[in-house]
């Protein structure tokens, strides 16, 4: 999703910075799910979300979690924000090809953080390939002008 | 009748012949800009800065390398405005126009314009010196002054402008390494405003002129060529307000050298004589790949059009260097000529600016 930021703004002057870079990058699908916020949840795109076994509810994956939700299910599609107590529909992409310059944890995971038993242990790299996303990298060629 | 001591004069004293002082106003800043004009209240550029990244090859069969084109920057700005007035009916001219004078003729009509736009150009030349100081101030430190607005600062990157007290050494030192000091500028504005030309244009104050020839390297290494000014083919050299002195050489690149010691009087009651770029400073620019524009924006001129039964009169936005309205004022009795402009220095290429400090004596004014 592009991102739009005005980085100086005054009386006679006004900064803004663009990035039109593409999350989705084809052959994707989606699923979407229910979340009940506990707190203001503030979900981003690509951020890489779990399902708890006993309740079906999405939440953002936490390695730590033993509830089945440290598994990921897919990554959410947009920004979204949900306010305490209120359950939303999350839309997630679990197949095709992503930015992976766009996947994102809530916490301090990364897709090298490895998760499971400990005598089974897998990256969250290997858990999204196993859902069909393809991780796609890539070069920005381009950079913001002084701001 | 006309008291004795004025009918003597015409006897006693002659007046050989009248001075009017034409100051002229230094350009050599302004002939680094292009000059632009739009209708429009701001101005702005959109930036996409492409970074210098190299291909490497892949395995034929697999997928290339994806690249992306995704950032860039929009920049708007509102100009700061001059307007500049006076008004007409003090002119004793004025009075023997269109007062009393029988002598209300073409020939009068004439010598009214020509006072009026005697003092235009005085009006106009204010505002150059204001455009003048824009430029150096973009040269210095990247940001444009305002008094009632908001500084505009071009974001220059702090490594742009370097106290070579800390980088070197300054000048008034005769063994300061001088030539590694150029070269470290040029490399900036090679490497941060990916410009590969490799002469460059150097503006010094008299004063660092001076104290650069007195030192070990100029007097060693630097190569100095006796280049006269017809062999410089650049709009500097039809500008007014800077000396070519002549041309070094450091490392792979060729520099221009100029002094430049205008001045002007600072707005204000006891206006103080004030230089328009420090005497401690130098700054150097690429001479070709530049983009520096003296963007202009609207100006609301007063439009007159007797054809048109509805408006007569109207306002427009005018793109315009410069503009000049006149308009009375019918409860003060006045005919007030103003002329307008909406200037803005903007170092599009910003990174291709480098600018020292040069000597350890900050003397941004003198007098």
């Amino acid at each position: 999703m592009s991102e739009i930021e005005n980085v100086e703004q005054t009386r006679n002057q006004l900064t803004t910075n663009y990035d039109v870079s593409k999350f989705l990058l084809g052959f994707n699908s989606f699923i979407d799910g229910s979340l009940t916020s506990s707190g203001t949840t503030s979900l981003l795109q690509g951020m890489v979300m779990g399902r708890i076994d006993s309740t079906g509810l999405l939440v953002p994956a936490d390695k730590d979690a033993t509830n089945g939700s440290q598994i990921p299910v897919g990554l959410c599609v947009i920004d979204q924000t949900i306010l305490d107590g209120i359950t939303a529909t999350v839309r997630l992409v679990n197949k095709g090809k992503v930015a992976e310059s766009k996947v994102n944890f809530l916490d301090v995971e990364t897709l090298a953080t490895l998760i499971g038993p400990a005598n089974n242990q897998r990256s969250y790299r290997d858990y999204l390939n196993d859902l069909g996303i393809e991780l796609a990298g890539g070069e920005e060629l381009t950079i913001y002008d002084n701001d | 009748m006309l008291p004795v001591e004025q009918v003597k004069g015409i006897f006693t004293h002659a007046y050989m012949r009248a001075y009017r002082e034409d100051i002229p106003v230094p350009s050599f800043l302004r002939s680094f800009f292009t000059t632009s004009v739009y209708e429009t209240k701001t101005v702005g550029i959109e930036v996409e800065r492409m970074d210098e990244k190299i291909a490497v090859d892949v395995l034929r069969g697999t997928d290339g390398n994806r690249n992306q084109f995704s950032l860039s920057t929009e920049k708007q700005w509102m100009p700061p405005f001059f307007n500049e007035y006076f008004d007409a009916t003090s002119l004793d001219r004025y009075d023997r126009v269109f007062g009393a004078d029988p002598a209300f003729t073409p020939k009068t009509i004439g010598y009214l314009a020509t006072d009026v736009s005697r003092k235009l150009i005085e009006l106009r030349k204010k505002i150059e010196r204001a455009k003048e100081l824009q430029c150096a101030q973009v040269f210095d430190t990247g940001t444009v002054v305002l008094i009632n607005g908001d500084n505009i600062n071009f974001k220059r990157k702090a490594t742009s402008m370097v106290d070579l007290v800390g980088a070197g050494g300054y000048w008034s030192t005769t063994t300061t390494d001088i030539e590694a000091q150029l070269i470290a500028g040029a490399e900036f504005v090679r490497n941060n405003g990916k410009n590969g030309t490799s002469e460059f244009n150097l503006t010094m104050s008299g004063l660092a002129w001076v104290a650069l020839k007195k030192t070990n390297y100029f007097k060693d290494n630097a190569n100095f060529q006796q280049v006269k000014l017809i062999d410089i083919m650049m709009p500097q050299k039809a500008a007014f307000g800077a000396g070519y002195m002549g041309r070094i050489s450091a490392g792979a690149y060729i520099f221009n050298i100029w002094t430049y010691d205008e001045v002007y009087k600072a707005a204000g009651s006891g206006g103080v004589i004030t230089r328009y770029l420090p005497s401690d400073t130098a700054f150097m620019a690429p001479v070709n790949g530049t983009r520096f524009e003296l963007a202009h924006a609207g100006i609301p001129a007063i439009i007159r059009d007797t054809t048109n039964a509805e408006f007569s009169e109207y306002i427009a936005q005018q793109a315009s260097e410069y503009w000049i309205n006149n308009y009375i004022d019918y409860k003060a009795k006045s005919h007030t000529f103003e002329i307008m402009s909406a200037p803005l220095a903007v170092p599009v290429t910003v990174d291709m600016i480098y600018t020292m400090t040069v000597l350890n004596v900050e003397n941004p004014e003198i007098g």
